[in-house]
């Protein structure tokens, strides 16, 4: 477990202070594949490095299962870090090592006499049994990712830090890093945090969330609370984002949520039942955690005259539904 | 001047020459670690040691080679029992001209390794001193290869000081050829010959470090 309390992070002196983290609280579970989310600039990155002190918070705590890192001396850390591993963006492997010898080399640092027959399994296991001897500069972006998944796992962590893990890979190669990180998940128990500008990796294998900032934690929880009934507006900024068209300014919508709660054709009773016109501006559908979700925004030409009647039809079939400004997503 | 001469000659420059690198560089490798390493992002910054280091190399850099070979003769006299004269007179003021140079082409080269490299293994659990020795010096040796050919290239040229102190070599030789011949030395073609060589030495050295240098680097290797 991961628990990060008051964590604050200033750079600079008294005189040009800048604050990349304030006030930071954060409980990560075992078993968690947890996606912290914000835009460039917002600290996430910072906060994910202070996860295995890469930075050093100015103040604060990070507690890895009980234990505070900020107060771990320098060999005690080196042992905490064997058991929170960490992924980059640019991958960060050595360019004059070889695949194999790249993974070997967290062995190497820790006396690990198995190292080769280890590094080897672990190839195998990202699908690279077959690049020992390539070295970096001859694998694409996805292949590298993969060498540095299997060199991050070299030293058995409990926590696994994906920092930008998927930001320089295309997305068919970034869906398939994420498939390999949701395997990890589930087959060694591997506790992941995830850190992404991202909407759509968080959403393809994140089960909770936070949204980060300004330097602060916006609002955290399980994905689907988060992602379906987004409440501050850099939440809905981030999860509407481009998805909407812009033109509706100054107008109301209702917005439903499907939570597979009933399997009446809800949108077209409304239509049929209640009389009541209306155009979808926008709906999808999510996996999350192996449920599936679903959310529909509509505009009714004759709002005020309709919205009672709509909202009593509703409740009376338990379909959770919200009136939303369209400035909470244009 | 005969070929056994000539031979002889190159021989004491190229000796000069490969002796003062390596020392130069027995000196100047960790101390050009020591100045990446205490630098503002180096693995342990330390401002007033850097400052320090960095001043001594800076004003060994700035005094004339001829200046440090003369005020080097005391000291090849108490290790040699001469001060000039003979062809290893030259290795302590050589080694002492370039080791400021050496650490600071040390220095620049260990700066190149991306900063994220560094943080990717001390994030494994690596200690200061395995940074150094697996990710510093191995992911810049291309670099540092390279530095060593100028820095070889750059000791031939200071090996010209030699005739200063008698120390003999192939540059002496070509001025010494020169004063016995002040009237028509353009015309003879013993004394283009000798240039001849300086020049093939010298590219040689810039060849081989180039060559070595792109066959150990795997960075740009062809898929």
């Amino acid at each position: 477990m991961i628990e990060i309390q008051n964590l604050s992070k200033a750079y600079g002196g008294a005189k040009e202070k800048f604050v990349a983290l304030h006030d930071v609280n954060l409980k990560i579970e075992d078993g968690d594949i947890y996606g912290i989310i914000g835009l460039s600039g917002a600290g996430k990155s910072t906060l994910v490095r202070c996860i295995n002190l890469l930075e050093r918070p100015t103040c604060g705590k990070i507690l890895i299962d009980g234990e505070d890192l900020t107060s771990a001396d320098k060999k005690r850390l080196r042992e905490i870090r064997k058991s929170v591993s960490m992924i980059f963006q640019q991958f960060n492997l050595l360019q004059q090592r070889s695949v194999l010898k790249n993974v070997e080399l967290a062995g190497e640092l820790h006396k690990d006499a198995e190292r080769k027959a280890r590094a080897k399994e672990l190839l195998e296991t990202v699908g690279l049994g077959d690049k020992l001897d390539a070295y970096p500069s001859q694998l694409s972006g996805g292949q590298q990712q993969r060498v540095a998944i299997a060199r991050a796992l070299m030293t058995n962590p409990k926590i696994l830090l994906c920092d930008e893990a998927t930001s320089a890979l295309d997305p068919e190669t970034t869906k398939s890093i994420l498939e390999l990180l949701k395997e990890l998940n589930k087959k060694l128990g591997l506790t992941i945090v995830i850190i992404s500008h991202q909407m759509s990796v968080i959403e393809a294998v994140c089960n909770k969330v936070a949204i980060i900032d300004h330097s602060e934690i916006v609002t955290q929880g399980y994905l689907q609370d988060v992602f379906l009934s987004p409440k501050e507006p850099i939440a809905k900024k981030l999860i509407y984002a481009g998805k909407i068209n812009a033109g509706f300014r100054g107008e109301k919508f209702v917005k439903l949520v499907f939570d597979g709660s009933t399997d009446k054709p809800i949108i077209t009773n409304i239509i049929q039942e209640c009389n009541i016109l209306l155009s979808i501006i926008y709906a999808e559908t999510k996996v999350i955690n192996d449920k599936i979700y679903g959310q529909t925004i509509f505009r009714l030409p004759y709002y005020d005259e309709d919205i009672e009647k709509l909202s009593a039809y509703l409740n009376e079939n338990g379909v959770k539904f919200e009136e939303v400004d369209s400035d909470d997503f244009c | 001047m005969t070929f056994a001469d000539i031979l002889l000659l190159s021989g004491e420059t190229l000796l000069m020459t490969v002796l003062s690198t390596a020392l130069a560089y027995l000196f100047g490798l960790p101390c050009g670690i020591l100045l990446n390493v205490t630098s503002k992002n180096g693995l342990k910054p330390c401002k007033w040691l850097n400052a320090i280091v960095g001043l001594i190399v800076n004003i060994l850099r700035s005094v004339p080679c001829l200046i440090i070979i003369v005020l080097c003769i005391p000291w090849s006299r108490a290790w040699f029992g001469t001060g000039t004269g003979e062809w290893y007179t030259i290795l302590i003021p050589l080694t002492v001209c370039a080791f400021g140079f050496v650490s600071r082409m040390v220095e620049q080269s260990l700066a190149e390794v991306p900063a994220g490299e560094i943080e990717a293994v001390r994030s494994l659990g690596a200690t200061d001193f395995q940074l150094i020795t697996k990710v510093l010096l191995p992911e810049s040796k291309a670099s540092l290869v390279t530095g060593a050919a100028v820095v070889a290239v750059s000791i031939i040229g200071y090996t010209s000081f030699a005739y200063n102190i008698g120390a003999g070599g192939l540059i002496s030789g070509i001025y010494t050829y020169y004063t016995r011949h002040t009237g028509d030395y353009l015309k003879q073609s013993v004394f283009w010959i000798l240039i001849a060589v300086v020049v093939v030495i010298v590219q040689l050295i810039q060849e081989l470090g180039l060559k070595l240098a792109k066959k150990i680097d795997k960075r740009r290797i062809l898929k």
